[in-house]
């Protein structure tokens, strides 16, 4: 009987902390969805992403082709509410609107104008819905690198032609189109004369 | 570290859940049907390890169902389907009469907890990483989407010459029904399966030595006592790590068939033997090489049988011969360039570990001899598994060993837990004293616990991760701003893990070798090392229509500056820290 008891204590103890994970989360999630803006102290310090693990955070920046800057951000989850950027200076301030990464909805990029490295500025995240702010802070823009810099004049937009127009072998793109696992006997695989290629071994 | 987990805990709780509901209906079902067989000749830790043992068994029968018979019922019905089975499991478990044989509760509360706090710890990784490891991730990542987009999958995830589907089928059927992203999918089963695993090696050393502790060594030397085989995660190797967390269960089943042909009735044998063949159908649906493992294991257990039933010095003798060919083997292995790392989590960084385990292998000979020469030669025999060819067996594969390196290298651990459970027993045996036993033992589990205290790196490794946030933003910025004809040059390194040195192969160098499998372009691979201001790479880049490359935060990336250095053929589009994307324009 003792037995039966014990096997019955783990049961239920097992199926109280699956229970447990479900409703904590659960609970969790659906608070983390209301974030009352108005607070102003909810309002949550934005900064680079560290080790702190502290979010939003913003990843990195870069730029496009078009001259469009991408602020790269990572947000505390996917329930996060709809979010656009501003990023101000002493004399002006633009707004970014903001899409999360399709399949990785905590990972967010904003578009917007090209701000230039070295200036602090202030950065705030608002939500679409009424404008409350979420989270703000003051840095520099670092590690921006501009695409060629030298032809950005006469940049084309790139999303409009393909370079490969005359020819295209792979009309709808098949998601089988490579085989990694095994030779590729008809695709000739670029090569420098380097006979060695593995820097470090597979799987190490 | 431990905010960590509490925060993917908060974050991932419906996979977290429905991987727990997974592992607990799979566990009852299995202990109940064992209970069914065995009855009073087995504890309720033995169950309970035997039931955690085995949970892949029904989880990955049922997704088969849910897959091959076209059962894609929605979400919220399988959620129901398998709650009430859990229920019913539940209900026949605790309506059986016989009880289990009498057994120390704490055990089996302490196996319990022990699974619990692996999960939190595990749970860590999940927190540093954006998408799974290294480049076999993407793949099993592609044929998962192919499973929950297309109801030919199976027809069409055969052509790509992928012959083990059983994770792959498991993992979309998770995704699918407990609707959740399958990159999240593939990191927390993975997690979950690490975390199961260590306590599947419970049941043997406890069946076969009748010592809680010695059980509860092994299944400490199981978890933490190594880097494998969690390690197997920062590869990718979900489909090999399911099939060594399946294979403790076969063994212990097949052991049970063996102890205990004539005390059970032949209905309930012939129950036990259906099991048996299930598991290890389902093994070789999960991952083909642990078919190999498992005959290697009935080769060993068969000549061990045999040993032992020779005279004193013939027996002393093949013993004798089997060590010497081991050290011989493992001498060799360090020579070869290609399998050096075979031994790096059991020498090189585990070297303490191994060591005791080596001394305590000793006492494991004296007093339990047939299991210790089985797994001292099963290790050699997976040892001389990766010198034996076999070419023509699979189609597409031209050169093949029986096993490869990194499977070697994450089963491993398993003999090594045995033999130190085996042998932290037979030092029990010297002792008189219950205090004392105790007292050595807990020494042991300590000693094994604060070298993973000190040693033991719950995130991933640095070597294995390729791909960021700012790839997955790339990659995604791509899908918007590229042409629908854009070829995709992405970086390529070559595949060798085999004793030959052979080319087995391109895999991926870097966060390129997922933009197929996310947003479905067409991709190229390119050697990682092309030199890109030579005019034969730009000919050869036009020759093949690649309109575009990636070059990736991490990994075995392209060289932007021989890019950068040549404006007029490759125009940056996009550019991040790290990460940055050209278009070809010097085609003529």
């Amino acid at each position: 009987m003792n037995r039966k008891r014990l096997i019955a204590g783990i049961s239920i103890l097992g199926v109280l902390v699956i229970l447990l994970i479900a409703g904590v989360g659960f609970l969790l999630t659906r608070l983390r969805t209301q974030p009352r803006a108005q607070q102003r102290e909810l309002i949550t310090k934005l900064g680079y992403c560290n080790s702190q693990n502290a979010k939003p955070c913003i990843v990195s920046f870069s730029v496009d082709a078009d001259g469009k800057m991408l602020v790269n951000l990572v947000i505390p989850s996917e329930t996060y509410p709809d979010f656009y950027l501003t990023i101000s200076n002493s004399t002006t301030e633009n707004r970014y609107d903001c899409q999360p990464v399709e399949d990785f909805p905590t990972n967010v990029y904003c578009t917007g104008a090209e701000m230039y490295p070295g200036e602090v500025l202030q950065f705030t995240i608002h939500t679409i819905k009424d404008d409350a702010v979420l989270a703000e802070g003051q840095f520099a823009i670092i590690g921006l690198q501009l695409p060629n810099p030298e032809e950005e004049m006469t940049a084309t937009p790139f999303g409009t032609e393909s370079p490969v127009a005359t020819e295209a072998p792979f009309e709808t793109p098949t998601p089988f189109l490579l085989d990694f696992s095994t030779p590729f006997p008809t695709l000739e695989i670029l090569t420098t004369p380097t006979p060695t290629i593995s820097s470090y071994p597979n799987y190490p | 570290m431990i905010s960590d987990a509490f925060s993917v805990l908060i974050d991932q709780w419906r996979v977290i859940f429905g991987s727990l509901l997974l592992i607990a209906l799979g566990q009852t079902l299995v202990s109940t049907a064992l209970l069914y067989i065995f009855g009073k000749q087995l504890t309720s830790s033995e169950y309970f390890s035997l039931g955690m043992a085995g949970w892949l068994l029904p989880a990955s029968f049922i997704s088969m169902l849910w897959f091959f018979a076209g059962w894609k019922s929605s979400s919220p019905f399988n959620l129901i389907l398998l709650i009430s089975l859990l229920g019913i499991s539940i209900f026949f478990r605790l309506r059986f009469k016989p009880d289990p044989a009498p057994d120390s509760k704490s055990t089996s509360l302490f196996l319990f907890l022990f699974f619990l706090i692996s999960i939190l710890l595990r749970l860590v990784f999940v927190s540093k990483v954006t998408l799974p490891s290294y480049f076999d991730s993407a793949q099993h990542y592609l044929l998962i989407k192919t499973i929950l987009g297309n109801a030919t999958g199976l027809i069409t995830s055969l052509q790509t010459n992928y012959y083990h589907l059983g994770y792959h089928i498991l993992a979309a059927f998770t995704a699918s029904t407990f609707q959740v992203e399958i990159t999240k999918t593939m990191l927390i089963l993975g997690q979950m399966v690490l975390a199961v695993i260590p306590l599947s090696v419970f049941f043997l050393i406890k069946h076969e030595t009748k010592s809680d502790l010695a059980g509860v060594f092994a299944v400490i030397l199981a978890a933490y006592g190594w880097y494998m085989p969690a390690h197997a995660v920062d590869w990718g190797k979900y489909p090999a790590l399911l099939s060594v967390g399946l294979f403790p269960f076969v063994l212990s089943l097949a052991y049970l068939v063996s102890q205990n042909k004539n005390t059970v009735s032949p209905q309930k044998r012939w129950i036990l033997y259906l099991i048996l063949a299930v598991a290890i159908l389902i093994s070789g649906i999960l991952h083909s090489r642990s078919l190999v493992i498992i005959g290697i294991t009935f080769a060993a257990w068969t000549i061990a049988a045999w040993q032992q039933k020779l005279p004193r010095l013939p027996q002393a003798l093949l013993f004798t011969a089997v060590i010497i060919a081991l050290a011989l083997e493992i001498l060799y292995i360090q020579r070869q360039d290609v399998l050096t790392l075979l031994f790096d989590p059991y020498i090189q960084k585990g070297l303490l570990v191994t060591a005791l385990v080596l001394l305590l292998s000793i006492f494991a000979q004296r007093h339990y001899p047939q299991f210790t020469f089985a797994s001292i030669l099963a290790m050699e025999l997976c040892m001389g598994s990766l010198f034996i060819p076999i070419k023509g067996l699979v189609p597409g594969y031209a050169n093949l060993t029986l096993l490869d390196r990194p499977y070697v290298e994450m089963i491993l651990f398993l003999p090594l837990a045995f033999l130190g459970g085996l042998g932290l027993a037979g030092v029990e045996n010297s002792f008189q004293h219950m205090k004392v036993k105790t007292f050595v033992s807990l020494i042991a589990c300590g000693l094994v616990l604060i070298n993973a205290f000190a040693t033991y790196n719950l995130s991933p490794w640095e070597c294995c991760v390729i791909a960021g946030n700012d790839d997955v933003t790339a990659i995604d910025w791509m899908n918007t701003k590229l042409p629908a004809a854009a070829r995709i040059g992405i970086s390529a390194t070559e595949l060798k893990v085999l004793a030959s040195d052979s080319f087995e192969g391109y895999v991926g160098g870097d966060a390129g070798i997922w933009i197929t499998p996310l947003i479905g372009r067409v991709t190229v691979p390119v050697r990682y090392d092309t030199d890109f201001s030579q005019q034969a790479a730009l000919d050869n880049l036009c020759q093949q229509g690649i309109s575009h490359l990636y070059v990736g935060g991490l990994g075995q990336n392209f060289n932007d500056s021989q890019l950068n250095a040549q404006p007029a053929w490759y125009k940056m589009l996009l550019s991040m820290p790290e990460v940055k994307v050209y278009q070809v324009v010097g085609c003529r």
